[in-house]
């Protein structure tokens, strides 16, 4: 059959229309996962969280700087319209609480957070009204999880917990460690008390927890929130003078900070990551590990394997 | 706090380079022109050193016990204490060397200015001319503005500086090895949480309490 320049013939006019289709379904279906919000139960409820929430050690202790308070503010308006959920403080932080309440209040949103503090005070009948003046620098009604902060005179505040627990006052009790410290007590605490969530440091590069904690948490249904998934913004300095591998792409990786997060959140055991930062930037890119696929088992051992090699 | 052995410093200093240094930007525009008034403390104090009144003594441990007050209440209370859980504790041992400094300075007349071992005061010339003149100019050096400076009279890492600069030139006393602790203890407290800022001039107060503890332990007089 004769053709014409600039004219299709059937068949060709067919093939196209396949192949438009196809095309416009392929993106679709990527599309699809992309938007679709990573989250993973907490195990004593079954409520689900997103898997990257926002830490606000250092990064929020910028006191009565408004300029500062203001920048904070920004960023957890680009965590929660990311789809971002819960912040993490403690009253050690100086002046991070009064900073999330400020932010808080300014965008009108204090309903919208899965709020998570801390106790930490080693005279434990102020518990209660630490985390009563906590609360009132959040301006939350009431918070989601308290922890006992670095195990402090953590037998009679895990009691004030569980008090506060029982009268609605708070809906999680946990308890909490950083960088690798008391890990035998902590465990202990695990096994013999009853707990709804756990946090501690882990990442690519200290794999300590893959031991025991994270085994545990797992087999005693507690969630698991990890701190310093950067080591504080180190691990990210020391990989950026490195390319990311090729196939980051497959599990949805445009940087490292995504990587690294990505590797985190992929335990099994993992609930959430919280990564601190006072950067706009910073948290678009940290809640872009929030969507898309997560490394399986494989990949998991292909990341450790590369960056082991760096 | 429980377990306190288990932190390191880095777990201590709970905010960033940015944050800290911003706080002196804040500090000096809420108290401008309050930075006039100490250079002009400055002006007195060399003025005192260069004429040597009999008066001399008493009136700079005045202007140092003032200044150690000032930075405790209105750096270290007021801005450091509301980013930093321990600064408050720092605040009070300003008080406590703004005592000393009355008591030892004014009260008993313990502070003479007297060269007994040359070495020794011209290191404490130097040391003084690092704090009045080199700490404000760190910043600058260093790529910040220059309202985040140092100032003696209205930051602690100066005023520290001086006060070491000072006691390396008045003659030597048990009361001035009391006077010496806080300082000392203050530049090497300052010096640690500068390093862990990344900040280039974290050196600098630690090498002033190096030099201050190495040259009051050389012999009071060197004779010809």
């Amino acid at each position: 059959m004769m053709t014409f320049p600039g004219r299709l013939s059937r068949r060709e006019l067919m093939k196209m229309l396949a192949a438009l289709c196809a095309s416009a379904l392929v993106p679709a279906t990527k599309a699809a996962s992309r938007d679709k919000l990573i989250s993973k139960p907490i195990p004593s409820s079954g409520e689900a969280l997103p898997v990257i929430g926002l830490g606000s050690s250092r990064t929020f202790n910028v006191g009565d700087d408004i300029t500062a308070r203001n920048t904070c503010a920004e960023v957890i308006r680009h965590f929660l319209d990311a789809g971002g959920r819960m912040i993490d403080s403690s009253p050690m932080y100086g002046s991070s609480q009064p900073v999330i309440g400020y932010a808080l209040n300014k965008l009108g949103k204090s309903g919208e957070v899965f709020s998570a503090d801390k106790v930490w005070t080693s005279a434990p009948h102020k518990g209660r009204k630490q985390i009563e003046a906590s609360r009132r620098y959040w301006g939350v009604p009431a918070f989601d999880l308290i922890q006992v902060h670095n195990l402090v005179s953590w037998q009679e505040n895990l009691e004030t917990l569980y008090e506060m627990k029982e009268a609605g006052n708070i809906r999680y009790v946990g308890i909490t460690t950083s960088h690798g410290r008391r890990h035998e007590e902590f465990e202990k605490v695990m096994k013999n008390r009853e707990l709804d969530f756990v946090q501690f440091s882990y990442n690519l590069v200290d794999r300590e927890a893959e031991r025991r904690l994270l085994p545990l948490a797992a087999e005693r249904g507690i969630a698991v929130i990890v701190n310093r998934p950067f080591q504080r913004g180190d691990l990210i300095y020391r990989l950026e003078e490195y390319p990311l591998p090729g196939w980051a792409g497959e599990i949805g990786c445009a940087n490292w900070p995504q990587f690294l997060l990505k590797f985190i959140v992929s335990h099994p055991a993992v609930t959430c990551a919280i990564p601190a930062t006072s950067q706009v930037e910073h948290v678009k890119e940290n809640m872009g590990a929030c969507y898309g696929a997560l490394p399986d088992a494989d990949m998991r051992a292909r990341m450790i394997a590369y960056v082991k090699n760096l | 706090m429980d377990e306190w052995w288990t932190y390191g410093i880095a777990d201590l200093v709970l905010f960033t380079p940015e944050t800290y240094f911003r706080l002196f930007e804040l500090y000096h525009r809420d108290w401008w022109p309050m930075q006039l008034a100490c250079m002009a403390m400055a002006m007195v104090i060399l003025l005192c050193l260069w004429l040597k009144p009999a008066w001399g003594g008493r009136v700079i441990a005045i202007l140092l016990a003032g200044s150690w007050a000032w930075v405790g209440w209105a750096f270290l209370h007021l801005r450091f204490a509301p980013i930093h859980w321990i600064a408050d504790w720092y605040a009070a041992a300003f008080f406590l060397q703004a005592l000393l400094l009355f008591v030892y300075g004014v009260s008993r007349r313990r502070v003479e200015f007297e060269i007994e071992n040359p070495a020794r005061a011209g290191i404490g010339v130097f040391v003084l001319l690092c704090a009045l003149l080199i700490m404000p100019a760190t910043a600058h050096i260093t790529g910040r503005e220059w309202v985040q400076a140092e100032l003696f009279a209205m930051t602690p890492d100066a005023t520290a500086l001086a006060t070491l600069g000072l006691l390396l030139l008045v003659k030597m006393r048990v009361a001035v090895i009391w006077l010496v602790v806080i300082p000392v203890a203050w530049c090497f407290v300052t010096g640690a949480t500068l390093w862990v800022l990344g900040a280039p001039e974290a050196m600098i107060p630690p090498a002033g309490a190096i030099l201050t503890i190495a040259l009051m332990l050389m012999p009071v007089r060197q004779r010809g």
